[in-house]
């Protein structure tokens, strides 16, 4: 069961990120990305991680596509659409996704394989949505800061690029 | 205990259940529409007397008299809409996406249920009981705007577009006041777990006590909106609520004054009948999941369990439908604004003062963190939040005002 | 969890970190109504101090360090590992962070100064973590730290066209390396169940890793890394990013990231190459990389006639050559990969600090024939360049002639027992060697307008600030220093490998 619902997910989200590259229009390609997002948080409910589910859809579906979504909008979209890839970089790019799948085939089936272990398999205390947090504010203290001074970047970065001056906005009009 | 009526119904839950002992895959299939089906019907139902509520009571606030033809006090109006509702045409725009346009009301319908699913309905009445439930709800609230997006892009209409992009804006501002004023309440509670949050407003030690005034005080004083974070919490996910479901003052991706309806514009019929229950039951949601958080869910005096959690909920409701019938609708920069500026710096100290009072307590015992909470803690955010409002003050009201076109 | 412990560990970041507050909290309040000069002036003094003490702190946990006392031997499973080594480059860094500092003040694209100012410490405080960092999580976290800065600070100057695209290009380049890299390192965790790099060692040496898995990682960690250190093919963003971005923060991308960058790729590496069973594999792509780099990086430079491009150029072609020393997977190798990594840093953030000062006088992007006859009207600074230029090119008495002299060496070491030169890494070194020779032409090209060039100077004189003029000069003393005696840093480098 377990294993037939992590194909079926699985397939979802590898098709759904398939159709976000190939679709030509960029928010049925944002939607297309919801419903790989959406496999991906199926697969972590699948393995027990639930809290990553829902921070998965809270995170990407609920916001982080709706503000692609958002600037999509704001732009000209038919502009976006017009964009066709010529022959060389279709036959390039396929030709680099046929290496990369070659390659990696070739590397499964020359060893041994190992199996998928669920959460609860590899530790079967830390899966609670608490034990969680307290692994992020002990031992993973100093990279959760860090990750928070890289959204202070984030910040400073919006600071600069969105405000604009009066003066240079004299020189774009 | 006195919430029989919750056990009654796990009882009759269990029966049905039972029936299908011999027969594994049917009892799954039992099980999952006995989780699912009531849920959905009672939802449905209360969508339905919930419209002819809010027309009713809107009117009363008007001075007016509201449906009143069709049954005993115009209680059979919701039917009457629906049949014609049903029967109008179905009309969809020639350069529509049609896929879109399609399943904005679908993707609006199907998180509203699942949110439902999360509601701590009663002791152990729960559709899907996920360790951490609060935060799935929170997740699936979330879906809300994509659809509503969808139905703005997909219409191909100016105003729609216009309705989809307040909407979006306004949903994902609000959403974080929304989280952040939860935050404080689960940080109490030590859970993402609805029962065991409802389970920390319930003053256990009194319960168990067998006297029967502090059984009944036991169920209600512990509620987190008493204490002082909470009050202050229980006002920011209000009014936070009130914008992630669209409702007055915050109903501006459907204005129908300046963007006739917004993303519904271009909906008709059926299409139009779902859109409409689903902001109801997210609606619906919403109050549940602020009843769970700060009224104590579940909990209350005598009749413990469904009533009061029912009762809560819809006299949130009815609050809201005032609200509708009272306050004029916000401009958009004052929308956000108040989101930016006032909700959010707010909420992030509430939940510095709910640590405090949860120490507090720890060290100096219930009451006098509560007096000192009450004292100290809503001290200060009342002082935040006045030094906020002197901030955000805009300049151009202390001035003349200047009508350009009529100068 | 230690908590003071934490704390004392991080002291030099947490102090950066607050002097940037301080810095913006001026800024946004003080120096509101200030010209940007001005502003530049003192948000740039402030962050000078900020560094410096940083920089107290990193030789107070030095000292701490080599005496031997147990002070930071808890490294948070590998989160933050403070060794003489880690500790001698993160005060590398911050060194030349305060050089970089310097000479951005002076010319800042726009009034957003705190904010350029705040990037270029958080980007230092970034390339510190990651030199400390044994650990997935903190590798990552700490990469993305340097990353994003470094595009922010490659978009500064939003009024102008081409620093906006170069920051895009570069946003979009990095983003997609930087999910290669999570790829090949969720790869290797997923391969190993291990955070820390002692446990990955230590798990892929038993082999109790399967090997397949660690070589998929691998593979993916090259691409990501190769983007990090602009090595070909996955150059793409350099040429413009050094260009059209503002000069010091090509600077510091040239000399902070990579030091950062190399440091990473030993440390990482350095054991999977030495214990893998698929050591050929790997070896056999990372050769392909470092040639594709050196001749790519070369043959592109000889075309260029915009200084900054010529440089960026040039840049691929030495991640071309530091490679040959992560090939040949031994002691010697990660020595001579790190001492190049030192060298080539100092010679290039000198070399693009001298072109940041021409342009901001000339209000352009210079071109090769601007500098035409400039040895007249500015001796000082042509003997800086000079001397910058050759150290880049190899020249002897410079320390980048022993840079390469030690990478080659170590190259060919790496298999004694191989006589013939059509085996082993003979015939690699000898790519490098006639690439170098390629790669005098275009250095000895930008020289000759220097110096020998009888065209009247385009360039008038030029003062240079007190700041610059001593940052310069220290460079030029460090680098022709490395080059007189290079064994001292070799030897404290092999002393805190062994």
């Amino acid at each position: 069961m377990v294993d037939f619902l992590f194909y079926l997910f699985a397939l979802i989200t590898v098709l759904g990120a398939g159709a976000v590259v190939l679709s030509r229009n960029p928010v049925n390609a944002a939607m297309l990305l919801i419903v790989s997002f959406m496999g991906t948080a199926s697969l972590f409910v699948t393995l027990g991680a639930y809290f990553l589910a829902a921070v998965q859809v809270a995170v990407y579906a609920g916001a982080v596509i709706v503000l692609f979504l958002f600037i999509i909008m704001l732009l000209n979209v038919d502009a976006a659409e017009q964009f066709r890839p010529d022959y060389v970089t279709f036959a390039g790019g396929l030709i680099a996704a046929a290496l990369m799948i070659l390659g990696t085939l070739k590397l499964f089936e020359r060893g041994e394989n190992f199996t998928l272990l669920t959460l609860q398999e590899l530790d079967p205390v830390g899966v609670s949505t608490q034990s969680f947090g307290m692994e992020l504010f002990t031992t993973y203290m100093l990279p959760f800061q860090v990750a928070g001074i890289l959204l202070l970047i984030a910040m400073l970065g919006v600071v600069f690029i969105s405000k604009r001056d009066k003066e240079t906005r004299k020189d774009a009009a | 205990m006195n919430n029989f009526i919750d056990y009654k119904l796990i009882e009759l839950g269990q029966w049905t259940v039972g029936l299908f002992n011999d027969y594994p895959v049917v009892q799954i299939l039992v099980h999952l529409l006995l989780a699912t089906l009531p849920l959905t019907l009672v939802f449905m139902g209360a969508f339905g007397f919930s419209t002819w509520l809010e027309r009713k009571g809107l009117a009363r606030i008007q001075n007016r008299l509201g449906p009143n033809r069709v049954g005993i006090f115009g209680l059979l109006q919701p039917l009457a809409d629906g049949i014609k509702m049903l029967l109008k045409e179905d009309i969809v725009p020639d350069r529509s996406d049609k896929l879109f346009h399609f399943l904005a009301p679908v993707m609006l319908m199907v998180p509203a249920f699942i949110a439902v699913g999360f509601l701590p309905l009663g002791d152990g009445l729960m559709a899907l009981p996920m360790d951490s439930a609060i935060l799935f709800f929170f997740a699936v609230g979330s879906l809300n705007t994509i659809a509503v997006f969808m139905a703005g892009w997909s219409s191909r209409n100016k105003y729609s577009l216009l309705g989809g992009m307040r909407a979006v804006a306004q949903m994902i501002s609000y959403e974080i006041p929304l989280v952040l004023s939860a935050v404080a309440v689960i940080m109490f509670s030590g859970s993402l777990n609805a029962q065991e949050i409802v389970a920390s407003q319930q003053i256990q030690s009194w319960l168990a006590s067998g006297n029967l005034v502090k059984e009944f005080f036991g169920q209600i004083l512990g509620w987190h909106i008493f204490k002082p974070w909470g009050f202050a919490g229980f006002i920011f996910f209000f009014v936070a609520a009130l914008a992630e479901a669209n409702r007055s003052p915050f109903d501006l991706p459907e204005a129908d004054s300046e963007i006739i309806a917004g993303h519904l514009t271009e909906y008709s019929g059926f299409k139009y009948a779902i859109f409409f229950m689903a902001e109801y039951i997210s609606a619906f949601a919403i109050a549940g999941i602020a009843t769970t958080l700060f009224l104590g869910g579940w909990s209350g005096p005598v009749i413990a369990g469904l009533p009061w959690f029912i009762i809560k909920m819809f006299s949130l409701f009815a609050v809201m439908i005032w609200i509708r019938g009272t306050l004029p609708r916000l401009r958009v920069d004052q929308l956000m604004g108040y989101a930016w500026k006032f909700l959010l710096p707010l909420a992030i100290l509430n939940i510095f003062v709910a640590g405090f009072y949860y120490f507090a307590e720890q060290q100096f015992g219930s009451l006098a963190a509560f007096i000192g909470g009450w004292v100290i803690g809503f001290g200060i955010l009342q002082t935040a939040a006045k030094g906020l409002s002197r901030l955000n003050k805009s300049p151009t009201l202390d001035g003349k005002r200047v009508y350009q076109l009529v100068e | 969890m230690n908590y003071p412990q934490l704390f004392l560990t991080t002291l030099p970041e947490l102090i950066v970190v607050l002097g940037m507050f301080v810095a913006l909290g001026f800024d946004y309040t003080k120096y509101k109504e200030l010209d940007p000069q001005t502003r530049s002036n003192k948000v740039a003094a402030l962050s000078t101090i900020a560094l410096m003490l940083g920089l107290a702190g990193v030789v107070w946990q030095f000292l701490q360090v080599t005496d031997g006392s147990k002070t930071f031997s808890n490294s948070f499973n590998g989160q933050v590992v403070l060794t003489p080594l880690t500790l001698w480059f993160k005060g590398l860094i911050f060194v030349l962070a305060l050089f970089v500092v310097q000479f951005a003040k002076t010319d800042v694209p726009n009034k957003h100064v705190s904010e350029y100012f705040g990037l270029i410490l958080l980007s230092t405080l970034g390339m510190g973590f990651l030199i400390t960092a044994q650990n997935l999580i903190m590798l990552f976290v700490s990469i993305e730290l340097i990353s994003l800065s470094l595009y922010g600070l490659t978009a500064f100057q939003t009024d102008k066209k081409f620093s906006v695209e170069a920051g895009i290009k570069y946003f979009t380049i990095g983003g997609v390396s930087s999910a290669f890299l999570l790829f090949g390192l969720s790869y290797l965790f997923g391969a190993t169940n291990e955070l820390s790099f002692e446990g990955i060692t230590a798990a892929i040496t038993s082999g109790a890793a399967p090997q397949n898995y660690v070589l998929i990682a691998s593979a993916f960690l090259v691409v990501g890394l190769g983007f990090k250190i602009a090595a070909a093919p996955f150059h793409l963003w350099a040429p413009d990013t050094y260009q059209c971005g503002p000069v010091p923060v090509a600077a510091w991308v040239a000399s902070g990231s990579k030091i950062a960058s190399f440091f990473l790729l030993v440390q990482l590496f350095g054991p999977v190459l030495e214990t893998s069973e698929q050591k050929e594999t790997l070896i056999a792509g990372i050769v392909l990389v470092s040639v594709l780099s050196m001749v790519l990086g070369n043959i592109g430079a000889l075309r260029q006639s915009c200084v900054k491009r010529l440089l960026a150029y040039s840049s691929i072609a030495h991640a071309g050559y530091i490679l040959i020393g992560l090939v040949a997977a031994n002691e010697d190798g990660s020595i001579s990969v790190l001492f190049y990594a030192v060298i080539y840093s100092l010679a290039t953030l000198g070399a693009f600090a001298t072109i940041g000062i021409i342009d901001s006088r000339l209000g352009r992007e210079a071109q090769i024939d601007d500098f035409n006859g400039t040895w007249k009207q500015n001796p000082g600074l042509s003997i800086l360049f000079m001397i910058f230029i050759l150290s880049l090119a190899g020249i002897p008495p410079l320390s980048g002639f022993f840079g390469k002299f030690y990478l080659f060496m170590a190259a060919i070491g790496s298999q004694p027992e191989i006589a013939s030169w059509s085996e082993g890494f003979y015939w690699l070194v000898a790519v490098a060697l006639l690439m170098s020779a390629v790669s005098l032409f275009y250095y000895v090209k930008v020289l000759k307008a220097f110096l020998v060039s009888a065209d009247t100077p385009k360039l008038p004189s030029i003062q240079i600030t007190k700041a610059e003029g001593a940052g310069l000069l220290l460079l030029a003393v460090l680098v022709v220093y490395l080059g007189i005696y290079p064994t001292g840093l070799v030897e404290f480098i092999a002393a805190s490998l062994g």
